[in-house]
């Protein structure tokens, strides 16, 4: 069984040139586009990985992070956004993320060697 | 102070114009006083000196009183022994003359006799000699000689040559007949006296007293004095003059040394004065004596420094003057011959000690008054500074209960002065962690240290604000803690501020970041052959396009990180960082660019060396500096990055082989936005915020940049970093 992703990006184009390319490595992708979908897809099934966006309509990033610490999920979180303050990874690394990239410094490539890791 | 300030609504002239500062030194009442004690002082001062002169004069004269007392005391010692040692002479020739009167005729023999008799006990130390002096007659001069001549009663051999002299006829001669003695004297045997002093010799006859025939003109005993007394026949009445003329025998002569009567000074006054002088005149004022004790300084005997004293000797018929002569000063020892001058330099002292006191007084009041006009000006002037101030001031006792507030504080917390005084800060604080208040109140009330930090208090109708704090205590001069004053300032529009920036920076970040990872991805995925085989031709544009995409990344980033630096808004991180390890992953991340240009890059790092800093800022400095070591090398060239230890920093270098900076534009070349003029020839793009941003990182880090650059042959950048920084305040903190 393949090991599944859970991408949570409300950008739709972007999110789809992940799915592409990472399922070339044979792993199964699923896109949610805002927040609260997020917080569904991951009660109704949790992904072995969360690649999880920050501004998102409906709910934002902080707050689905705060969902999996209310529930107690154990499976990684990789914030994928483009907000590259200090303040929000730190906000982030204290809700218990694994990694923090900043989307537009990041080839597909690098992505997969980090998830690679954690799979 | 608090009464001052609740109530009064001041114009800001009205505050320009007070507080109305009395200067002392223009009080009038202030001068007249100063110049009342200041003439006192000056009249003081002259009646001191005066008093001080008139009693060194006093005690001067006190003591030439004492010691003129003294002198004439001790010279009245000097006049009776001299006197008495005279009269010893006299008394000898008073016993020469009770000798003859005693008996019929007294030969040469008895005369030698009393004569040895006399100084034989050394008791007329000043008596050289004695003669007995025989009158004759010019008929009995042939006989008389003849006589004289064949005299073997004393000695043996007579007197052959025994003559009158000085030779010729006269009707009488006095002649020395008998001399004792006769040793070195013998040619004033003989001698007739009459020849000189025939008239004087006669008063003495007749007038039967003691005489002075003055000094012998005869040079071997030129400095003796010869007395006479006449001598009469035993029992042969006296009386009258015709009496005393038919008992007279002859006279009894004594040679005199007056230096002699000096001699023994065993009992003579003022013989330790050293300048003592005495000098004896006869009757005719003619000096018969003169010595001084130290030779030479009785010069100046009557000199107006000395004193002088004139006393009679007289002793027979004798009348003699003895003057003694002292310096005024014979009396005194050192210690009261300086006695006027200390009295007068004591006088003085104290005088201008007095002088001084009184100067002192009027002054220091002048100076306490122009002083406190100060003071109150500058506390007047404090006043209105805290009073006026935008900040909100306080000062509370040791327990942080309220004492003092200026305006600002009502203004600010929105509470009024009733309802904060004898309050507690927390009236409109205690919003924040009891942690950080347990700190602040550690180090100000028990470190005794100011204390600086941000917190949110809430006012009284319940906003909230932001505030800087910075509270001091206040410590008396033993140390003890007397209580704080705290200031604050409102922040919190300077914090909506920062956080709108703060959020923009952020927003805008994200906005310029989203499209250009839809088109890296776009990109990657076509490269990935996904969309399906692309041409060579394709390969290459696509290809390009991920470049220029990346660039623009790159270009982001560091405006973004420009900004966050500048704005404060980059956290410092600090870890302990490989740089072997950093050193790979750079080359890692350069690869392409490096292996395109055929350009070597060598890496120089002890293992193990690692260094406490922010991973993420160092590699953003050093992936900077390769970087442009690569893009301003020429293809094929080399270049070098080596770290090593320095004393207690870490020494990294960037050595490159490339066009090196214009040694014109070296020192501008951390600048914001500037590119050397042969950088911008070689490569178009850049921004001319890589090494302002390396020199800010740097700097962020605690640590030094430096290069050294040589055109056409290279440059080498040299970054020092600490190896283990202590934490920064500020840093963790998001600002």
């Amino acid at each position: 069984m393949n090991k599944s992703i859970l991408i949570a990006e409300d950008e739709e184009f972007i999110a789809n040139l992940y799915k592409l390319n990472l399922e070339r490595h044979g792993v199964d992708v699923d896109i949610v586009a805002d927040g609260a979908a997020a917080i569904d897809a991951i009660d109704a099934k949790q992904p072995d990985i969360l690649l999880l966006d920050l501004l998102m309509p409906n709910k934002n990033g902080y707050q689905v992070l705060e969902h999996i610490r209310q529930k107690g999920y154990a499976f990684p979180v990789i914030i994928l956004t483009n907000l590259s303050q200090d303040i929000d990874r730190r906000k982030c690394e204290d809700l218990g993320v694994k990694d923090y990239l900043v989307k537009s410094d990041l080839t597909v490539e690098e992505l997969w060697t980090k998830l690679s890791v954690l799979l | 102070m608090e009464g001052n300030t609740h109530t009064q609504t001041l114009t800001v002239s009205d505050s320009l114009r007070r507080p109305e500062i009395t200067n002392g030194s223009n009080d009038p009442k202030m001068k007249r006083y100063h110049t009342i004690l200041l003439t006192a002082a000056y009249i003081l001062f002259a009646a001191c000196v005066a008093v001080s002169i008139a009693a060194s004069r006093f005690a001067a004269s006190s003591e030439r009183t004492r010691a003129r007392a003294e002198f004439q005391q001790q010279a009245r010692g000097v006049q009776n022994l001299i006197q008495e040692r005279l009269q010893a002479h006299v008394n000898a020739l008073l016993g020469a003359q009770g000798l003859f009167a005693a008996g019929t005729r007294i030969d040469r023999p008895s005369w030698a006799s009393f004569v040895r008799g006399l100084t034989a006990h050394g008791r007329y130390p000043a008596l050289t000699s004695m003669a007995y002096l025989e009158s004759i007659t010019a008929s009995q001069r042939l006989l008389f000689e003849q006589i004289v001549r064949a005299d073997t009663s004393l000695n043996p051999g007579g007197y052959p040559h025994f003559a009158v002299r000085p030779e010729g006829t006269r009707d009488r001669s006095i002649v020395i007949t008998y001399l004792e003695p006769e040793t070195g004297r013998e040619d004033l045997l003989g001698l007739d006296l009459a020849y000189s002093h025939l008239t004087l010799l006669d008063d003495v006859r007749d007038g039967g007293e003691l005489a002075s025939l003055g000094r012998l003109a005869v040079s071997r005993i030129g400095r003796e004095y010869l007395l006479v007394l006449p001598l009469y026949r035993s029992g042969a009445p006296q009386d009258t003059v015709p009496e005393r003329r038919s008992a007279f025998i002859g006279y009894a002569a004594e040679t005199l040394s007056p230096a002699q009567l000096f001699q023994d000074r065993t009992n003579l006054p003022l013989m330790e004065t050293q300048d003592v002088f005495f000098e004896l005149k006869d009757s005719q004022g003619e000096v018969i004596f003169q010595e001084s004790v130290l030779p030479g300084l009785g010069a100046d005997a009557s000199g107006s420094n000395r004193f002088a004293e004139d006393l009679p000797l007289h002793a027979g018929g004798l009348s003699w003057v003895l003057t003694v002569s002292v310096p005024e000063t014979f009396a005194l020892t050192p210690a009261l011959e300086k006695e006027p001058l200390l009295v007068l330099l004591g006088g003085l002292a104290f005088s201008l000690l007095i002088f001084t006191l009184l100067y002192e007084a009027a002054n220091a009041r002048r100076r306490a008054m122009i002083l406190a006009g100060k003071m109150t000006g500058e506390l007047g002037k404090f006043q209105l500074a805290v009073k006026y101030a935008s900040n909100h001031i306080i000062i509370t006792d040791p327990d942080g209960k309220i004492l003092y507030i200026n305006p600002s504080t009502e203004r600010i917390t929105g509470y009024t002065r009733t309802e904060i005084i004898g309050q507690t800060a927390r009236l409109w604080g205690g919003r924040m962690p009891p942690e950080y208040y347990r700190r602040l109140w550690r180090i100000i009330k028990e470190e005794k240290k100011p204390f600086d930090g941000e917190l949110t208090n809430r006012r009284k109708d319940g906003t909230e604000y932001e505030a800087v704090v910075h509270i001091s205590p206040i410590l008396d001069r033993g140390g003890q803690l007397y209580g704080f004053v705290g200031i604050e300032e409102d922040i919190t529009q300077q914090k909506v501020l920062e956080r709108a920036r703060s959020e923009f920076v952020s927003l805008t970040s994200h906005q310029l970041r989203t499209p250009l990872t839809a088109i890296r991805l776009t990109l990657e995925t076509l490269r990935s052959g996904i969309g399906g085989s692309l041409s060579e031709a394709q390969q290459e544009m696509i290809g390009r396009a991920a470049e220029y995409a990346v660039r623009m990344a790159d270009t982001i980033h560091t405006m973004l990180t420009v900004s966050r630096v500048e704005t404060g808004t980059l956290s410092v991180v600090r870890d302990s960082v490989s740089l072997a390890s950093m050193f790979e992953d750079l080359r890692r991340e350069q690869e392409p660019v490096f292996s395109r240009k055929h350009q070597q890059l060598a890496l120089e790092c002890p293992s193990g060396l690692s260094v406490g800093t922010d991973a993420k800022l160092l590699w953003e400095i050093l992936s900077n500096l390769l970087s442009n070591a690569i893009a301003y090398t020429p293809d094929g060239g080399s270049i070098r990055l080596r770290a090593a230890l320095a004393d207690d920093r870490v020494r990294i270098d960037v050595v490159d082989t490339g066009y090196g900076i214009p040694s014109s534009e070296q020192e501008r070349i951390f600048q914001k936005f500037f590119r050397a003029t042969n950088a911008t020839q070689k490569k178009t793009s850049g921004t001319g915020l890589g090494l302002y941003l390396v020199r800010s990182l740097t700097t962020l880090l605690d640590g030094e940049i430096a290069f050294t650059s040589i055109e056409h042959q290279g440059t080498t950048f040299t970054l020092h970093l600490p190896l283990n920084p202590p934490p920064h305040e500020q840093e963790h903190s998001d600002r």
